[in-house]
């Protein structure tokens, strides 16, 4: 080994001896500086507060549509039960039934102004609702004759 | 003890008096030492404060069970560098894994030196050191990491490394060996 790689060598091991205690000398003084630092410490009172409006906010909400489903629900019993009761009262005015008929846009069950009783009621519901489903083979001709083809 | 001599057994919470204060002592002496430690180790200040807080709550908690085998200061690095891991590792689980948001970076680092008698080319020269021996430890695995500050920030003996991290003196020294290959190699180099 020549004498000028000795003395690159020793360079070499004096840069880095002299690259280590810079890097301790500048860590110790940064965790000198951050360690007697005052630390900042940020009042909770600002999140809490955010907290409980939100949570007030969400309350009020959830009441609101409570409430209003709560209402819907007592707006609309009485309607559907003028519907049922309706035919039994003969003695009921027309123009009540004509306004629940309006309310309803589906076919009415009854004609307005008819008095039935309930069997009869019954019996025209059944015959409404139930049909005789046709045979796949069946003729449409005869379908036809009944109406259900147009 | 002189034969004869008798001793009087101290009440329960006498006992817990003198373990407070031993405690106290423990964390006045040792506590800058351990923020050290992590402020380097994870270069965020404010981990490295939450970090120091576990640290001596756990302390606290077994300070009964430590029996003297190592010295206070290595079971303490101990137990700063299992939360550490513990950190790194519930961090790895989260998707932000990536953004280190608070971590100091690596020029603002470097700024930190001691004025001392240097010259301003001295100083910036120095600078440019730290930052190169900053770039490199940033490039070191966790174990090497570990084991180059405990000896070149900490000025910790190998015994006293292979007892805080667990390992034999011959992985320290290994560890050791090729951290300072990579900061020689670093250093050296002209960028």
């Amino acid at each position: 080994m020549t004498i000028e790689s000795n003395k690159a060598i020793e360079a070499e091991e004096v840069e880095l001896r002299q690259a280590l205690g810079h890097f301790r000398q500048s860590v110790h003084a940064w965790s000198d500086a951050e360690y007697g630092r005052p630390r900042i410490v940020h009042p909770a009172t600002v999140r809490t507060v955010w907290r409980i409006a939100t949570i007030g906010a969400l309350g009020c909400i959830v009441a609101a549509g409570a409430l209003s489903v709560f209402l819907i629900e007592h707006r609309h019993q009485p309607g559907e039960a003028q519907t049922v009761i309706a035919p039994a009262t003969s003695s009921q005015p027309e123009t009540s039934l004509k306004t629940t008929a309006a309310k309803t846009p589906a076919a009415p069950l009854v004609q307005p102004g008819a008095s039935v009783s309930d069997e009869e009621l019954m019996a025209s519901i059944d015959k409404d609702v139930s049909r005789i489903a046709p045979s796949a083979m069946e003729p449409l001709a005869q379908l036809m004759d009944e109406g259900e083809i147009h | 003890m002189a034969a004869g001599a008798v001793t009087r057994p101290i009440s329960e919470q006498a006992a817990h008096t003198v373990a407070a204060d031993e405690f106290a002592r423990l964390v006045a002496a040792h506590r800058p030492q351990i923020f050290r430690f992590l402020l380097a180790s994870t270069r965020d200040v404010d981990l490295a404060e939450t970090l120091t807080q576990d640290c001596f709550l756990k302390a606290h908690l077994h300070w009964g069970q430590f029996r003297g085998d190592s010295t206070a200061m290595t079971w303490l690095i101990r137990i700063a560098i299992n939360l550490e891991k513990d950190h790194w590792r519930s961090r790895r689980l989260r998707f932000w894994r990536s953004t280190q948001a608070n971590s100091v970076d690596l020029d603002e680092a470097s700024e930190w030196l001691p004025s001392g008698e240097r010259s301003a080319e001295q100083q910036l020269l120095a600078r440019e050191q730290v930052k190169k021996v900053w770039k490199i430890v940033e490039t070191l695995s966790g174990r090497q990491r570990t084991v180059f500050l405990l000896r070149y920030v900490e000025d910790l003996e190998l015994s006293e490394i292979a007892l805080a991290t667990g390992l034999n003196e011959g992985t320290v020294k290994a560890h050791l060996s090729r951290a300072l290959a990579k900061v020689r190699a670093g250093v050296g180099s002209r960028v």
